[in-house]
């Protein structure tokens, strides 16, 4: 009796853990393997802003290098992993962020996908310098070593100036694949629409749009907000270049800020269609657009894009003074190209070059 | 009774085992992520057609017709890239027949069946990876008859793509992207780097031909080595980006011995200004991984590929770095 009652006890165990992974609704699985490489592809691209923001600081002063060896000295002890350890004492002694961005490389090229510790250290290290550098502030072992590595992702970008939230209510400790492969897909449902807006936005002159529905989530309230007191559309581009870096995962943003950009490409709509006869039939059908999934409110901003986008005709045509003007390095480049070749024939070197030049033709 | 009760017992056990083991290896993914990334790995296969039919329709006149599906076509390519119709599987079939059938008007081709379909309906009842398939085949004829080097010829596809497919070949694409770049700096510049003697990367590539048993990759090996280029490795290395033959393990295991076996060789017939018979402890490790080639997994594969390439790295950049200068400004004036 007792082996029957530890047997069912079992099963039902075995049953309520198959549970939990959805097996029992009409679902697919994927391979651990396939997680893991869902889960690098989302660091890559969250860590990518930073890392560019780093590799901008090229022409660092002494105090800068001073400061970055500084902390990465003060910090090597927080770290276990053999090759994080490695690139933090060669940033010691190379005096340059080389080594990180090596790191990097080997990062972005998918490298050691089974390593957790890999992958939580090179984020921690990334916030450490991040952090050193633009709030130049000490950072105590313990106070890393309580986070996820997505919440570290989190913490490094509310280091930046330009991040407009500093709140991290929804921050989420484990991103599933399943929420990624979904971003993915709002970003590609977006992506026309989004760059068409951009375009008429940088090329027309359009009011700027006063939003009358309510949102709950705190990040697009604070778009609006900005929105309002810059007199701008850019904070809004700015919550589109957010989305693109898979930033708050959560369901109620994405939807959230699906609406807002359909409330906007509805203005824009309403201000370049002359003759809005079936734009305003399409309008009517999305009246109460709120209750709707976040779907039928993609399918609702293509509809848009698709009237918006045979209205707006790209300008082929530029004249060259207006080409001339885009391009300013031409005339420099024509003239310093000239003078270049000037001086080699001054001083007899051009005919080297010139031989080289032909050598490497040839080959 | 108590035969009942052992038996639930040993049930119980096996059920939790297995239910844990299969919630630790798997994850669960929904229908619509499903759908996402077949969609990816539909617009990957298809857009090498795409770019060629543009290709064509840029360089001949053609009838109104013919400009009239183009039109068409652009709009419903351009629905697909953007994930519309996402659960839509009769709309993907729907462009992937009309690229064939523009394909079909556009390249007069001898060696290809035109009978694949007689009719519209014949299209309709054709799955969309017996459609990619075609395409491909299509794709396979015009470059062969363009004079570019039939690296990859043609075969059949038959086993059919899941995510775990598309999103390994994802995974490996990005791990060999650094190898191919430097293959790619060799070969441009192979007056620099070779030895004056070979001047081939590809010496000693003959070993090769005896371990490796997939079609393609054997006719890429003995391509090389008629030609004495890497060409038909880059050309593979393109049918990889465009995620042809994603389920066929042993195309990407055999693969990937033909690019670690071709590092091999390059390393060893690189001039780095010492002798040859200094091996150095990198190049001893590669060595030893390449004697043992056939029992590597796929994972020791692409680690042992990775070991090459950034040892190769190093002395390219050494060799870089002691160049005269009005070389290196020439090399940077380059693209």
């Amino acid at each position: 009796m007792k082996r029957f009652v530890i047997g069912m006890s079992l099963l039902t165990l075995g049953i309520a853990a198959l549970d939990t992974s959805d097996w029992l609704i009409p679902s697919m699985s994927i391979k651990s393997i396939t997680g893991l490489v869902n889960r690098r592809y989302y660091f890559i691209e969250r860590l990518r802003k930073t890392i560019n923001l780093l590799t901008r600081i090229k022409e660092r002063t002494e105090q800068v290098n001073s400061l970055i060896n500084k902390i990465v000295k003060r910090n090597i002890p927080i770290f276990k992993h053999e090759r994080i350890q490695y690139s933090m004492n060669e940033i010691i002694k190379t005096r340059s962020l080389k080594p990180l961005f090596m790191v990097w490389d080997d990062f972005t090229s998918y490298r050691s996908i089974e390593d957790e510790l890999f992958v939580e250290e090179f984020t921690k290290e990334i916030f450490i310098i991040t952090k050193g550098i633009f709030n130049d502030q000490a950072i105590k072992s313990h106070e890393l070593s309580a986070f996820s590595p997505e919440e570290i992702l989190d913490r490094i970008d509310e280091l930046f100036p330009d991040t407009l939230r500093s709140d991290l209510t929804d921050v989420q400790s484990h991103i599933e694949s399943e929420q990624i492969y979904q971003r993915f897909y709002v970003i590609q449902r977006l992506f026309p629409a989004l760059t068409l807006m951009h375009t008429i936005h940088r090329s027309k002159e359009i009011s700027i749009i006063q939003y009358e529905e309510k949102f709950s989530d705190s990040y697009i309230c604070y778009i609006i907000q900005k929105i309002a007191q810059q007199n701008s559309l850019e904070p809004l581009l700015m919550l589109w270049e957010d989305i693109q870096q898979y930033k708050h995962m959560n369901e109620r943003f994405i939807k959230e800020a699906s609406l807002l950009f359909f409330y906007t490409y509805k203005h824009f709509a309403h201000q370049l269609i002359p003759h809005r006869g079936s734009f305003d039939d399409v309008v009517l059908l999305y009246e109460s657009i709120n209750s709707l999934p976040i779907e039928e409110i993609l399918t609702a901003i293509d509809t848009i894009h698709d009237i918006l986008s045979d209205q707006v005709s790209e300008e082929d045509e530029r004249p060259w003074g207006t080409l001339l003007k885009k391009h300013w390095w031409i005339h420099p480049v024509l003239v310093g190209g000239t003078l270049l070749i000037k001086i080699m024939q001054h001083y007899g070197i051009h005919e080297t070059i010139l031989s080289f030049l032909r050598e490497q033709w040839y080959s | 009774m108590k035969s009942i009760a052992k038996n639930f017992f040993f049930f119980g056990i096996l059920f939790a085992k297995f239910s844990f083991c299969f919630q630790h290896q798997y994850q669960v993914i929904s229908p619509l992520t499903h759908r996402v990334v077949m969609r990816y790995y539909l617009i990957a296969r298809l857009t090498h057609a795409v770019d060629l039919i543009e290709v064509m329709i840029g360089f001949q006149k053609h009838t109104k017709n013919i400009h009239m599906c183009m039109n068409e076509l652009r709009q419903q390519w351009a629905f697909l890239k953007s994930y519309r119709y996402i659960d839509n599987i009769d709309f993907e079939r729907f462009v992937a027949a009309e690229i064939l059938k523009i394909s079909y008007c556009l390249f007069h081709l001898d060696n290809i069946d035109m009978h694949f379909f007689k009719t519209e309906e014949d299209l309709s009842d054709k799955s969309v990876d017996c459609l990619l398939n075609e395409i491909d085949k299509i794709v396979d004829c015009l470059e062969c008859e363009q004079q570019k080097e039939p690296a990859v010829a043609h075969q059949d596809t038959r086993s059919i793509c899941c995510p775990d497919d598309v999103v390994y070949r994802l995974y490996v694409i990005e791990r060999l992207k650094r190898a191919f770049a430097q293959f790619d700096r060799v070969e441009k510049n192979k007056n620099r780097y070779l030895i004056q003697s070979k001047r081939s990367p590809i010496e000693g590539l003959q070993e090769l031909e005896g371990l490796v048993n997939h079609n393609l990759i054997v006719q890429v090996v003995q391509h090389m080595m008629n030609e004495k280029k890497l060409t038909a490795l880059f050309n593979l290395w393109e049918e990889v980006q465009h995620y042809r033959y994603a389920a066929d393990q042993e195309f990407l295991g055999n693969m990937l011995m033909v690019i670690f076996g071709a590092y091999k060789n390059l390393l060893e017939n690189i001039d780095d200004g010492h002798e040859k018979a200094d091996i150095t402890k990198e190049m001893q490790a590669i060595l030893l991984l390449y004697e043992n080639i056939t029992i590597l997994s796929t994972e020791e594969l692409l680690s042992s590929i990775d070991i090459a390439t950034d040892h190769l790295e190093h002395i390219l950049n050494d060799l870089d770095e002691s160049r005269p200068w009005y070389q290196r400004l020439f090399q940077w004036f380059l693209p």
